[in-house]
């Protein structure tokens, strides 16, 4: 490519000249590149012209402008009037063998312009002045009126002026001014990141920047200044750059060029490497078309990706929606200042709140007023819950409030203080609950106090069931005493059968009085040192161990912490039943052992007595239940109930093994400590 | 000259009973049988009923059970220690109590002995003659009247 400032005259049809202009530009635009195209100054621009003088003086007084012809010397040949006037010089002048360069210091110095700035000048003509070369400046006269002077030198190397009056563009800018502002826009076009075009009214392409290539590269070969738009656009379809799928070419490039021919709203467009183009076009008021075409590739990828970064964080946010409006609290969020954030519906279904009025931005105290004003609670109670707010987010620590509403709902509120000071708020109804709490409660109370009546009316009855009894234990006493020897025998065994069953009653009111003492005379837990307890009870059980010829073996037992005296009926009646129940013939074995297991002391009594079958096993530990008749194994039926009832005292649980005519081992488990009942 | 006893007890079966016993024991010693604590009270004063003891002494000891109505024994106790006349008369509680309470309040209040009573007429008699034995044959006695 020539990079020098050589001037190319090339003939575009019967009509126009076009001059392509390669510019070197300074510094780093050295590599810019910027073709356009001159429109035609007129229409006398043939390559040779040969003309005799009559012709020649009709052409030049029929003129209407200054004209000068000169030969391949740059000698004046011939010139008009307005010629010598548009040069500032005298009509009549006799300017023939004058030199182009001459004049134009002439013509110069007429209009007071510095002698440099001529020299410029004469320079330029000598540089442009080759066989076919030409060009067209503006020059200032004193009274600022524009003269536009066109020089073209013919192959032949005869140069033709032509001058003439011009209405000026840009003001005092002359042709220099205006070579100048196009090196700039050269530059400027060059250095611009958008693709740059200018076509004009006949869509031809008169003007576009280096990006603009680059950022066609499928037809970069025939972008040219001069071809047009639809020129350009059928090459590209053709070449398949704008395949669309199951769309005709034919149909694509028809809207493309409609396309152009109207622009409307940018519009993007991928190239075939897969580029995204922003395509930007805008007609000018002279009907030329001004595009811009910029590379949103980088965009379009960030785009799709915030795209695809926003859609998930939408899924999320619908998740979290979703979750917040099904979930059967209420929930809110305020910020450190106490203003809501976000509140789901049914927050404001709990307190029959307007989402018009609690909406993010209200603050809780507004919210707390509005509520007071639907007689959900009092002034008072809503500034208490504010208070209590304000205080729990300083100290940053979960508070749970339950609310009683007008309407009798019961509202529990969980203040959960955020990391910025915000707070979470969950808010359940807990009206339900609260109901079945109050219910429990009062259920609890009412069995408690049916418990403690039974327990009163075994102790009053028991005690009050000694006294009648006492007197017929005395009386029948008496009657025996100063009346047996009165009464005929069968009257003594009616006696002795009523004293009998009077002593038997009184057996069974002692043990149910002392049964019911286990919960309304038991006493704190002490340290106990089995080793010891179980000592007593073998020695107050002694007489019977030695009657039953009974072996009794203690193994080493734990200590423990209970009720000494039910402990020591606890071990009475275990190993007392154990000697009760033994079998004919067969003397009792007995052995007591306990050892510490998961945190729990279990103790086992063992025998080899009758046992029992463990069908039966729930029924030995209900009061006055009995497995055997009377006569065959005394017993009012307390003793293993007593047992049962001082373990159940004591937390623990009592569990029995039976092996009809082997044996029955008792296991009672207990705590490691009770500090109380 | 002979002491009386009194035996207070609400329980008329019980009178019957003990005073049984007293006969048995061969007590010489002539026994009143008041009803409640108001009628001891009445007794020891010589008021009401009692009114024609006027001129007889002060009885030498009180058996006095605990559970009476209208006033009960240890009202009656509480009373008669307070009563300048009456403080030094030795009483003996015979109730069917067995109550830890019991036997330390009436004990804190100056009783002289307390006895729960015994099941059996057996039990009864050998309590009655204990008393007796103990009570008019053993312990000297304050003087029945200033």
């Amino acid at each position: 490519m020539n990079k020098s400032n050589a001037v190319r005259v090339e003939t575009v049809g019967t009509a126009q000249v076009t001059v392509s202009r390669r510019v070197a530009a300074p510094g780093n635009m050295a590599n810019a590149e910027t073709g356009y195209l001159l429109p035609k100054s007129g229409k006398d621009n043939p390559a040779d012209l040969v003309v005799d003088e009559a012709s020649l003086g009709n052409i030049l007084s029929g003129a209407g402008a200054g004209l000068a012809l000169f030969d391949n010397k740059f000698r004046l040949v011939a010139s008009n009037a307005p010629y010598a006037e548009l040069c500032g010089l005298a009509p009549d002048a006799s300017l023939v063998g004058i030199t182009l360069m001459d004049l134009i210091r002439m013509a110069s110095r007429a209009r007071g312009t510095s002698s440099d700035e001529v020299e410029v000048q004469v320079d330029r003509a000598m540089e442009n002045l080759r066989p076919g070369g030409s060009y067209t400046m503006v020059h200032e006269r004193l009274d600022g009126s524009l003269i536009e002077v066109r020089r073209a030198c013919l192959t032949n190397g005869s140069v033709v002026e032509t001058l003439r009056e011009t209405e000026g563009h840009q003001g005092v800018v002359g042709h220099q001014i205006a070579d100048m502002a196009r090196e700039r826009l050269d530059q400027a076009l060059s250095a611009m990141s958008d693709g740059f075009t200018l076509w004009d009214r006949e869509d031809r392409l008169v003007m576009y920047n280096r990006r603009f290539v680059d950022l066609n590269p499928g037809i970069a070969d025939i972008i040219t200044p001069g071809i047009t738009y639809k020129q350009m656009k059928s090459r590209a379809v053709a070449r398949g750059l704008h395949d669309v799928d199951g769309v005709e070419r034919q149909e694509v490039l028809d809207y493309l060029l409609c396309q152009h021919a109207n622009p409307t709203e940018p519009h993007e467009m991928q190239l075939a490497d897969g580029r995204w183009i922003l395509v930007s076009e805008r007609k000018m008021p002279d009907g030329s078309t001004v595009g811009t075409r910029t590379d949103v590739t980088e965009l379009k990828r960030r785009e799709l990706e915030l795209k695809r970064a926003t859609e998930k964080i939408n899924a999320k946010s619908l998740h979290l929606d979703t979750a917040l409006e099904n979930m059967t609290q209420g929930l809110c969020m305020f910020d450190a200042g106490n203003r809501l954030i976000v509140a789901n519906q049914r927050y404001l279904d709990l307190y029959g709140f307007s989402a018009d009025v609690v909406k993010p931005g209200a603050t809780l105290r507004e919210i707390l007023t509005y509520s007071v004003s639907l007689g959900n609670y009092t002034p008072e109670e809503a500034e208490v819950a504010l208070e209590q707010r304000e205080a729990r987010s300083t100290l940053m620590e979960r508070s749970t409030v339950k609310q009683r509403l007008k309407d009798g709902r019961v509202i529990a509120v969980m203040n959960e203080p955020m990391a910025d000071g915000g707070t979470i708020a969950t808010y359940t109804d807990i009206t339900e609950s609260e109901r079945q709490a109050r219910e429990l409660e009062s259920y609890n109370a009412k069995l408690e106090a049916s418990n403690r009546e039974l327990q009163d009316f075994a102790y009053v009855a028991s005690h009050d069931l000694q006294e009648p009894l006492r007197k017929i234990e005395a009386f029948g006493d008496r009657l025996q005493r100063k009346h047996g020897d009165d009464l005929p025998e069968q009257g003594q065994m009616y006696i002795d059968r009523m004293q009998d069953a009077a002593g038997r009653m009184r057996r069974l009111i002692n043990d149910l009085l002392s049964y019911s003492r286990i919960t309304t005379k038991g006493k704190d837990p002490v340290d106990i040192n089995t080793d010891e307890l179980l000592a007593g009870v073998l020695n107050d059980l002694s007489v019977r161990i030695e009657e039953t010829n009974a072996t009794v073996t203690v193994g080493d037992l734990p200590n423990l912490m209970a009720d000494e005296t039910q402990m020591r009926q606890l071990f009475q009646n275990l190993i007392g039943n154990a000697l009760k129940f033994s079998r004919p013939g067969v003397d009792p074995a007995i052995s007591v052992t306990g050892e510490e297991e998961n945190g729990q002391l279990v103790f086992k009594i063992a025998d080899n007595g009758i046992g029992f079958e463990n069908r039966f096993k729930d029924q030995i530990f209900t009061i006055f239940q009995r497995l055997h008749g009377r006569l065959e194994y005394e017993g009012t039926g307390v003793g293993l109930a007593t047992v049962r009832k001082i373990v159940e005292r004591h937390n623990g649980t009592i569990d029995a093994d039976g092996r009809p005519n082997e044996g029955a081992t008792f296991i009672v488990t207990l705590p490691l400590g009770n500090e109380e009942f | 000259m002979t002491l009386r006893l009194v035996v207070a007890d609400d329980d008329a079966d019980d009178r019957m009973l003990i005073s049984e016993a007293l006969e048995e024991s061969k007590l010489r010693n002539p026994v009143d049988f008041c009803e409640d604590g108001v009628d001891l009270l009445e007794y020891l004063r010589r008021e009401g009923r009692w009114e024609h003891l006027k001129n007889e002494q002060l009885p030498g000891l009180i058996l006095l059970d605990l559970n009476m109505p209208r006033m009960d024994g240890r009202t009656a106790l509480e009373t008669i220690r307070a009563d300048q006349a009456l403080k030094r008369i030795p009483i003996v509680i015979l109730t069917t109590s067995k109550s830890e309470e019991d036997i330390i309040r009436t004990y804190n209040t100056g009783v002289n002995s307390f006895i729960t009573k015994p099941v059996t007429f057996d039990g009864l008699m050998d309590v009655v003659a204990a008393v007796k034995q103990y009570w008019f044959e053993i312990v000297a006695l304050p003087p029945s009247s200033d």
